[in-house]
């Protein structure tokens, strides 16, 4: 088990290099010049080249790749920002509180009302509570995450006044943006939740489990469930790194500087730097985030320990 | 030659399983509610947007300046915007870009993840464990922000926005039919077309690929599906389709500056794309159901 571990931990080193080298070579070819970015159209050619230099523009690719690598993981700088010159590292570290408070609470709806959602529908297949169940999950995977916060806007805010619309100091603020981008994911997890409990509902343990008596809440809670449970814990992972893509666009609806409103103004400025960092950093996170949940998945499921324990690759 | 000679002896017979293996599929498909409500509306969408210069009553630039912000009427089914163009026909002409978007952008993914899942499914080994950890790159990249990084770079536009969200489809799509390739791979059949000398290229493509794109078919619609949600948001955020076209996505942006009194700028643009994606979903679980009769309860 510990093997496990220390290998998957190990494992996070390639994929996070990966990850900033690929950025890094997407963005290397973004047209334009950064230099004249900073300085505006009416800079001399001198005073262009001067800057070129400054910034190591001339460089070869692997010089500026190398030299990249270096600032970001032994120095931990992402460098500065070409519009407003500021250190995106304090910008980014200022942000992050935002985009995981919004990240971690939606996720914990969507998981809180998911899961439930699923299992009721499994249990009672067939019934007009699976029906309004996955109709519900449908229109959670089927509807723009920014658009759900739009309407959630229109109604609760706008019409009957009860939450404020945009902003980010207090909890309220918290509380559309959270419902909005948990949908989506609570959707998925409802469906995840029920296809994987219909599976495991009409195994033979479970009619055992009948057989000897048990009562239906027993066979469900003690016997079902937590075996259906399994895949949900991978499906988590990704539902979250689809909820951190969602959260740039959710940021810009309800206005909350977090990181995903630094990647779109950054977008928007040409800002190049900026927009590599956002990616990056959000993506190291990501890879955290999917590094805890494969551990969880490796302790909550033990044909994976008795597979590592026979020596035998990941997945 | 001698390989024509081959084909022409085997083609009947594969033909022959493979209509009657389609037929059964499509029946079980046709006795899917759900399936054959995504796949009629689906199509009523795609009618709709096709033949949108027929259908629109007024064309997606025609501005009115007198009707700006009208609410929906007899004349303007759906209102107007805050140029006073008709909201009804620029999604009409709209519906054109997500679905091309969603087409083209899934079925690319699509082709190359056969090449990506093939190789990495029939060869296993090496290949496998060097193209599995470029996609485990990949992938520790929310989808979402590499199509966001990949459109920075291409710039906006109808093709480019296509390409950005084909990459971000391509690891997903490459992982399912690896898998279900694996599974496939150790099958009697394939032992015996590797007796039989076949090449390589042969037994991927008469053997393998035939039974094991099922799960690929289903991520086709579901991928669809999701470039569309994503092809908006690019657009809502100021990348990929950008105005005047009129993307979904795109409309939806310009209608957040008047949501407070011109509602209705923000809802049809929604709807529309609710419709599209909620189609393809439904159409998406049928087919799964119905490629997979195991599932079926």
């Amino acid at each position: 088990m510990w093997r496990y571990v220390l290998k998957r931990l190990l494992w996070m080193i390639p994929v996070v290099l990966g990850v900033t080298i690929l950025i890094f070579t997407i963005l290397y070819f973004v047209p334009g010049d950064p230099a004249q970015t900073i300085l505006g159209s009416d800079a001399t050619p001198e005073e262009l080249q001067a800057k070129r230099e400054e910034l190591g523009l001339d460089d070869p690719y692997f010089v500026r790749l190398g030299r990249y690598l270096k600032d970001v993981y032994i120095n931990f700088d992402f460098g500065r920002s070409y519009i407003s010159n500021q250190s995106i590292t304090q910008e980014l570290m200022a942000r992050f509180p935002r985009t995981l408070a919004l990240c971690l609470a939606s996720m914990i709806v969507a998981m809180l009302i998911g899961i439930p959602l699923g299992v009721n529908a499994a249990v009672h297949q067939g019934s007009a509570w699976d029906t309004i169940s996955m109709v519900i999950a449908l229109l959670g995977v089927s509807m723009p995450t920014f658009w759900v916060a739009q309407l959630l806007v229109m109604l609760f805010a706008l019409k009957l006044g009860w939450l404020p619309p945009v902003g980010y100091q207090n909890f309220s603020n918290y509380v559309l943006p959270c419902i909005a981008n948990a949908f989506n994911g609570l959707a998925m997890q409802a469906r995840q939740m029920r296809s994987g409990m219909l599976e495991v509902i009409h195994s033979d343990y479970i009619t055992t489990a009948r057989a000897k008596g048990l009562s239906e809440r027993k066979v469900i809670f003690r016997h079902a469930l937590p075996n259906a449970l399994i895949p949900v814990v991978t499906v988590a992972g990704t539902t979250f790194g689809k909820m951190l893509g969602s959260t740039v666009v959710i940021e810009s609806v309800f206005s909350i500087p977090g990181i995903g409103g630094y990647m779109i103004n950054g977008v928007n400025a040409r800002d190049y730097t900026v927009v590599q960092a956002c990616v990056i950093f959000l993506a190291i996170f990501f890879s955290i985030i999917m590094l805890l949940v494969d551990l969880m998945y490796s302790a909550i499921d033990p044909r994976i320990k008795a597979q590592y324990t026979r020596k035998r690759g990941r997945r | 030659m001698v390989k024509n000679v081959h084909e022409t002896v085997v083609e009947p017979t594969t033909k022959q399983k493979k209509s009657s293996l389609f037929k059964q599929t499509m029946k079980r498909l046709f006795t899917n509610k759900g399936a054959v409500i995504g796949l009629v509306v689906f199509l009523i969408i795609v009618f709709l947007s096709v033949f949108a210069p027929l259908i629109a009553p007024y064309g997606y630039t025609d501005m009115d300046i007198a009707s700006r912000f009208a609410a929906p009427s007899k004349d303007h089914l759906f209102g107007c915007d805050s140029m006073g163009r008709d909201i009804f026909s620029r999604i009409l002409y709209g519906g054109r870009y997500s679905l091309q978007i969603g087409i083209i952008a899934s079925g690319c993914a699509a082709i190359m993840a056969v090449f990506i899942g093939s190789a990495a499914g029939y060869f296993g080994g090496k290949v496998d464990n060097a193209l599995m950890r470029i996609l485990d790159v990949i992938q520790a990249i929310p989808g979402m922000l590499l199509s966001i990084a990949i459109s920075a770079v291409l710039g906006n536009g109808l093709y480019e926005t296509i390409i950005a969200l084909a990459i971000g489809n391509v690891s997903t799509m490459s992982r399912i039919l690896r898998g279900s390739i694996l599974t496939v791979r150790k099958s009697e059949y394939i032992d015996a077309a590797v007796v039989d000398n076949s090449s390589n290229l042969r037994i991927i493509r008469k053997h393998i690929l035939p039974n094991s794109i099922s799960p690929l078919i289903v991520q086709i619609t579901m991928g669809c599906a999701h470039v569309i949600l994503v092809a908006a948001s690019l657009s809502f955020i100021g990348l990929g389709v950008q105005p005047p076209e009129p993307e979904w996505g795109a409309m939806l942006s310009a209608g957040r500056s008047y949501i407070r009194d011109y509602p209705h700028m923000t809802l049809f643009p929604g709807i529309a794309i609710m419709l599209t994606v909620l189609s393809l979903n439904l159409l998406g679980d049928g087919l799964r159901d119905a490629l997979d009769p195991k599932q079926k309860r």
